[in-house]
């Protein structure tokens, strides 16, 4: 029997505003445990929320860019559940009015373009941090994320495999980087997601039990647990053993690299949702929609296609240079200060993404410094160091952060590129080898291999090997 | 009688409470005294009631997104029983 697998992904995401959603602390990420706490956002009584316009702005903002419609008017709900991460024993979210409904994100699949429709997006806080000592029975409680602002991106089912559910991902994270509305830093938590995932015969239209998996924390993880997850629902119905495939929420343990049931969670979907009476209905005004499509910077789609017109880059190239935001500035800044773009894309997506990947980097982090890496093209393309010893420049730029002039001082890297300086060296290595020259006037053209490794050494590699081959050629010719 | 005490129980459940039988008939007749209150508004037809025409009063005030720290964390957590570097300690908590 053929087997479709049916995935959802419901992503979180923390704005990026300065303040909490209801209250004025700070957001700033890493303060000292519970600085960033006060009455309201720990919900002590007598207190009163009261709603960050830096929020609904925002939320508004990821829905223009996710193409929903925005509903003018929505409300915010209680969701009711018990667990130390929450103070006040509720989160406040939205239920039936949302801020956004009915989007769709773009996504490619083997060069071919698929809509992923998005059911909703709607605002809610943040929980707190847990955190367990590893040898006592005891757990501490930090509520500095209590109250930070957040956007719950609901997908439809529409994703038909683990790749399909990354590349979805993917597209959102891009997408409201480039909005604006969060830095979406999955190793800060800063983007969560969770998935939804069951699978059944080609054919059938009603869906089976879907398993939600929970503590995804990156694309390679999300990848992995949907494929594991796909896997045991499979082996179960294989066997006969359907039945085993119940709702549930699952907890994605990348230690081990299998899904838990959590058990504890089987109460926890009865939230007993009610209109929260601290906080009156929001409405958004049309100018606010208006205001907010006017000023929505370029996003990926369109910088993908200006890219392909302007700098003859391949599909795959701009694809990957656009997909994070970070890397496709550096690139633009690197091209707008004169370097040439196919080069600096070589650079970028060969060189730079190595050290990334060895560093484990982010776009964000990568020390380099747009200037220099335009001026290490520079020297290169001038015949001042060779490419092989310009890679050696990049490496040090990295590990330092010296200049590349700097750097080829230091190394001695400099390229001998003049006639004048090169015709003695040459001169000695002919004289030095009479047999070898005599080979190549033989016809035995490979000697000319054999002299220009003398020259090379000579000169300690630092001769410019056009140029020194082509004054060899003409002596042993003339 | 609307709720049943087997609701009451289930809702204590959720809300991680421990009741007593006395307790439970109680809560249950005040939840049923609770819901025909909450009958009388159900009552009113609001069918023609536009919830997207905006009225200057039903409006959510909005605040401007800028930051002020608290400040006062010892008192704010006075009642905490025990801190340790500014974290609150807790008993073991299962995930
Ligand atoms: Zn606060």
């Amino acid at each position: 029997m053929n087997w479709e697998t049916i995935i959802g992904l419901e992503v979180h995401v923390e704005l990026d505003t300065k303040t909490k959603i209801f209250c004025n602390c700070p957001t700033t990420f890493g303060s000292p445990p519970n600085q960033n706490t006060c009455p309201v956002c720990i919900g002590l009584p007598g207190t009163l929320p009261v709603l960050n316009e830096a929020v609904v702005e925002m939320a508004v903002k990821a829905g223009v860019a996710l193409n929903c419609s925005i509903q003018k008017t929505n409300k915010m709900d209680r969701k009711n559940y018990f667990y130390p991460d929450l103070p006040k024993a509720y989160q406040i979210s939205q239920y039936d009015l949302p801020i956004c409904t009915g989007g769709h994100v773009e996504i490619d699949r083997g060069g071919e373009k698929r809509k992923i429709r998005v059911h909703r997006i709607h605002i809610e806080e943040d929980a707190g941090k847990l955190l367990h000592d590893e040898e006592e029975p005891i757990s501490f409680i930090d509520y500095n994320r209590v109250g930070v602002p957040l956007i719950e991106i609901v997908s439809e089912a529409d994703m038909r495999s683990p790749e399909e559910a990354v590349a979805y991902l993917r597209s959102v994270r891009s997408i409201l980087q480039y909005a604006g509305v969060s830095d979406c830093r999955m190793e800060q938590g800063s983007l969560r997601c969770d998935g939804n995932i069951s699978v059944r015969p080609f054919g059938q239209d009603a869906f089976n039990a879907k398993v939600e998996l929970k503590n995804i924390n990156s694309f390679k993880e999300l990848q992995k647990a949907l494929e594991k997850e796909e896997k045991r629902q499979l082996e179960l119905y294989s066997f006969n053993e359907g039945d085993k495939v119940v709702q549930e929420t699952r907890r994605w343990d990348a230690a081990k690299g299998k899904t838990i049931s959590m058990r504890t969670k089987e109460d926890a979907h009865d939230y007993r949702y009610f209109p929260d009476p601290d906080l009156k209905p929001i409405f958004i005004q049309e100018e606010l929609i208006h205001r907010v499509e006017k000023e929505l910077p370029e996003l990926p789609a369109e910088k993908s296609k200006r890219f392909l017109e302007t700098y003859g880059l391949s599909l795959k190239e701009v694809e990957i240079l656009v997909n994070e935001m970070a890397l496709s500035h550096f690139y633009e800044e690197v091209v707008e200060a004169g370097a040439d773009p196919k080069t600096s894309a070589n650079w970028i997506l060969g060189d730079l993404l190595r050290v990334m990947k060895e560093k484990e980097m982010t776009a964000e982090e990568q020390p380099l410094k747009a200037k220099h890496l335009v001026s290490l093209i520079q020297f290169i393309e001038k015949g001042s160091i060779s490419v092989t010893a310009g890679r050696d420049v990049f490496d040090t730029m990295i590990e330092t952060g010296k200049s590349p002039d700097r750097i080829i001082e230091e190394k001695g890297l400099k390229q001998i590129s003049g006639e004048y300086e090169l015709q003695q060296t040459i001169l000695s290595v002919l004289e030095a080898n009479p047999s070898s020259v005599e080979d190549f006037k033989n016809g035995k053209k490979q000697a000319l291999g054999f002299l220009m490794g003398q020259v090379m050494k000579a000169t300690k590699g630092q001769a410019n090997p056009q140029v020194a081959k082509t004054m060899m050629e003409k002596k042993l010719n003339g | 009688m609307k709720i049943k005490p087997e609701e009451v129980k289930y809702i204590a459940k959720l809300a991680k409470l421990h009741l007593n039988d006395a307790e439970i008939n109680q809560y249950t007749r005040e939840f049923d005294d609770i819901l025909e209150h909450f009958a009388v508004i159900a009552s009113y037809d609001v069918e023609s009631v536009d919830v997207n025409v905006l009225e200057e009063g039903q409006k959510a005030p909005l605040r401007k997104d800028q930051p002020v720290l608290f400040g006062d964390q010892e008192k704010l957590y006075k009642n905490a029983k025990d801190l340790k570097n500014g974290l609150i300690q807790v008993p073991k908590i299962l995930e």
